[in-house]
């Protein structure tokens, strides 16, 4: 049973419906994150849920398990087929539960040979123009990078001012599109989608944190947060169940009710965690989050951050300068000159000898001008 | 030093000062004009000193508003100054200057501009055939002058309090503050008032129509008090209500541009019941002054001679459009202001996963909301006193003026519609500039 194979069909008659995937999750009263997980093959739908799936797809069983429609001639054949491959399925069962753990170590974020070239550029930087400068003082700013980042890791991107890490973020992004290479983000390569459809993608895949000015200051932090949710069209009654769980995870209950100018610098930076998180992104993407928190805030927001991997499965990539924030990271990618110069795992290390190993990299690195 | 510091912060600030210089300048152009037909009416034996009186009150209400706009743009930037070791009386007297310098230049222009525009308007009438241009011009200036005063006084002593009042930490918040109010449900004492009001407004209406000519004069003196209170009320009632309903959370609020579109209308709710007040009845004054401007020029109206009737008549019409441009241009200029301002907000809005298509439709969707919103009150008083006066019209006015006033109420109802259709395409175009496609995402933090 091919699972990609049956995820595309799902996904073709949902569309061939006209329905979007929260209208799905909605209708079959699960989450759309379940359904975006069908529709990318990593999972397969509960037992509970085939019959009212094929019910609401107006598909057979045979049909939904072959992944495709079956022609009246070839039923017999197909549905002796189908029923082969849940049996063998069926008898090693467990090996579903395998492919559901192997599927969480998937890569949620694929960058492959990617480069950014930015054509007749004056940066009034005339060193850095030198150092990066190509024919027609053009700018290499990203050059053939390549990386992957798993399922539920927490990865953070560290450079110095002009390393292309700012560049990078924003081709991950949608912002902005690559020279050369592919990007998939869910296995959907972003290089591809028309820019009509960016804004699409951004809601349902992508979270952001920023170092500043994340929360609308018109909106209470409750307002925010529902805000994300309104604009991914979730159902208005499923907003302050979602709303008021997660901020009693994120311990921000208590200023739901007030105005981003009442609250703390990290409070607010807590609340922008909270609106990425709500929408269940594929991928959180921060900016320096903590560039303009004092310690205290900067750790909480970190742990925050490290909760978020583990409680919700959230993959985060975070940009940073700060090797105390780096620590918090599972893996840290060193960018110079546009490139990856080299990538450190957090293995086993407490947090304090990886903070020294982060260091030591950093120096070497510096070290190789 | 300091009258350094203070040109330069006004250069700086152009765009912000861009509101009250315009609103200034405009303003005192038509006070000046106003002064004119004033002095002129004055040595033909009327009194027409209201009209001047009432545009310094609606300058009085607008700059007051500009005012404390400017100071919430400026607000962080007086922080600093503070923080520096600036003392408050120092920054007080340096922003106020800075404001009346900018008035007086707004005064000398929106003089000359005025006095220019009745010159080539009135003019030509044969009201004027005595030239006494250099005694018109230093009177109405003078008079204009005395209204700046006027209005430059009530204005900075506002001003002053305000900026007494604010500490440094509530310096660096106010630009981004919302108004907020302690008890929510305060919004129902103004529904009351202007339930009230309304009722002694079409109360004095009836009185109008159907008692004896001998008491109209009764009802016909009061009705202005009950109608402007109304107005106020009706908006401060209708802001209150949605601030309340929106700190509800209803459930119904998240659908949709609901949310984005109520919080914007009601982060400073009591400024705006007070501006849309304002303009609704400078609409309303516009929708008098044009009925009572065409009723003037009708032949077989024989109240006065023809060349008095000219000259009244187009001096109403002229009063109809100088009310409709403040309002329009006023109104366009504050939500362009706005869109300038908002680019923070459609740039997190984009990362949210609006495309560029539907932040526009959202900002075109505000404009249309906010250029319209000061003219439903003047709808409902419309609704309610044209019929009745229509009748009591046709009653009086010879056959061939009958239903006069429901063809001039659909005439200037169709003005309107002209207007706002070529301010609102205005508007849209001039805040595309901000929102084009490059611009949303490009400004983003990374």
């Amino acid at each position: 049973m091919n699972q990609i194979k049956i995820g595309a069909f799902i996904s073709e008659r949902r569309k061939a419906k006209g329905w979007t995937q929260s209208q799905l999750a909605e209708k079959l009263e699960i989450t759309d994150k379940a359904v975006s997980k069908w529709e990318t093959g990593r999972s397969m739908p509960d037992l509970s849920l085939f019959l009212p799936l094929c019910t609401l797809l107006e598909v057979t069983l045979n049909e939904l398990f072959a992944g495709e429609y079956i022609a009246e001639e070839k039923l017999k054949e197909k549905a002796d087929e189908v029923l082969m491959d849940v049996i063998t399925n069926w008898l090693g069962h467990d090996k579903w539960e395998l492919k559901e753990s192997d599927t969480a170590l998937q890569n949620v974020l694929e960058v492959e040979n990617v480069s950014k070239l930015y054509e007749n550029v004056s940066t009034g930087h005339e060193n850095i123009l030198e150092q990066h400068k190509t024919e027609n003082n053009s700018v290499l700013a990203i050059n053939d990078v390549s990386f992957q980042i798993p399922h539920g890791s927490f990865v953070g991107i560290m450079g110095a001012s002009g390393s292309g890490k700012t560049t990078l973020l924003n081709l991950i992004a949608t912002i902005d599109k690559p020279t050369n290479g592919i990007i998939r983000i869910s296995g959907q390569n972003i290089v591809d989608i028309p820019d009509e459809a960016t804004a699409e993608f951004r809601r349902r895949h992508l979270g952001f944190v920023f170092q500043e000015y994340n929360l609308l200051e018109t909106l209470t932090v409750y307002e925010n947060i529902a805000l994300a949710l309104t604009i991914k069209e979730v159902s208005k009654e499923n907003i302050r169940p979602m709303i008021q769980s997660l901020s009693e995870k994120l311990d921000i209950s208590a200023i739901l009710d007030k105005f981003p100018y009442e609250i703390s610098g990290g409070q607010r930076q807590r609340c922008a965690c909270a609106r990425a998180i709500v929408v269940n992104p594929d991928i959180i993407l921060a900016d320096e989050p903590t560039g303009a928190l004092d310690s205290h805030a900067a750790r909480q927001l970190l742990d925050t951050f490290a909760m978020l991997c583990r409680e919700f499965s959230a993959t985060i990539l975070m940009v940073t300068h700060d090797v105390m924030a780096a620590s918090y990271c599972d893996r840290i990618l060193f960018m110079k000159d546009g490139e990856i110069k080299a990538a450190l795992n957090r293995e086993q290390e407490n947090k304090q000898t990886f903070f020294a190993e982060i260091l030591k990299k950093v120096e070497w690195i510096e070290g190789e001008r | 030093m300091y009258l350094k510091l203070s040109i330069r912060n006004a250069r700086r600030s152009f765009i912000d000062y861009l509101l009250y210089v315009a609103a200034m300048t405009v303003l005192l152009a038509i006070i000046e004009i106003s002064n004119c037909i004033a002095i002129i009416g004055e040595l033909a034996g009327f009194q027409v000193i209201f009209l001047p009186l009432l545009i310094a009150a609606i300058q009085i209400a607008l700059v007051g508003y500009i005012d404390f706009f400017l100071l919430k743009q400026r607000a962080k930037e007086f922080a600093s100054y503070l923080l520096l070791g600036m003392e408050k009386k120092r920054l007080t007297r340096l922003f106020l200057w800075e404001v009346l310098l900018i008035g007086f230049c707004c005064y000398i222009v929106g003089t000359t501009i005025g006095f220019s525009i009745y010159e080539l308007w009135y003019f030509r009438d044969s009201m004027h055939g005595i030239k006494h241009c250099g005694f018109l011009y230093g009177r109405s200036m003078f008079y204009t002058l005395l209204f700046f005063g006027l209005i430059e006084t009530v204005c900075s002593f506002r001003l002053k309090g305000r900026l007494n009042k604010l500490q440094i930490r509530e310096l660096m918040h106010e630009r981004n503050s919302n108004q907020g109010i302690k008890n929510i449900g305060s919004y129902k004492k103004w529904g009351v008032i202007f339930f009230l009001c309304f009722v002694c407004f079409i109360g004095c209406v009836c009185g109008i129509v159907f008692l004896p000519e001998v008491y109209i004069v009764y009802p016909v003196s009061v009705v202005a008090i009950p109608l402007l209170v109304s107005v106020f009320a009706f908006y401060k009632w209708v802001f209150g209500y949605l601030y309340a309903y929106r700190r509800m959370n209803p459930v119904r609020i998240y659908q949709k541009d609901r949310l984005y579109i109520a919080a914007n209308m009601t982060s400073n709710f009591k400024t705006a019941a007070t501006v849309n007040a304002v303009f609704c009845i400078c609409f309303l004054f516009s929708g008098c002054s044009f009925v009572t401007g065409m009723l003037i020029l009708q032949p077989e109206f024989q109240l006065f001679d023809t060349a008095m009737r000219q000259w009244m008549g187009t001096s109403q019409i002229s009063i109809c459009i100088v009310l409709l441009v403040i309002y329009f241009s006023i109104l366009s200029l504050q939500q362009i202001i706005e869109v300038r301002q908002s680019s923070k907000s459609n740039q997190i809005m984009c990362c949210m996963g609006k495309s560029n298509k539907q932040i526009e439709k959202l900002v075109n969707k505000q404009i249309a909301i906010k250029l319209l919103s000061p003219i439903i009150m003047a709808l409902l008083v419309i609704l309610f006193c044209i019929p009745l006066l229509n009748g009591k019209m046709n009653l009086i006015l010879p056959v061939s003026l009958n239903n006069i006033l429901l063809e001039l109420a659909g005439e200037f109802g169709a003005c309107i519609v002209v207007f706002y259709i070529c301010y609102f395409g205005i508007i849209c175009v001039m805040s595309k500039r901000y929102m084009n496609t490059s611009a949303i995402c490009a400004g983003l933090p990374f």
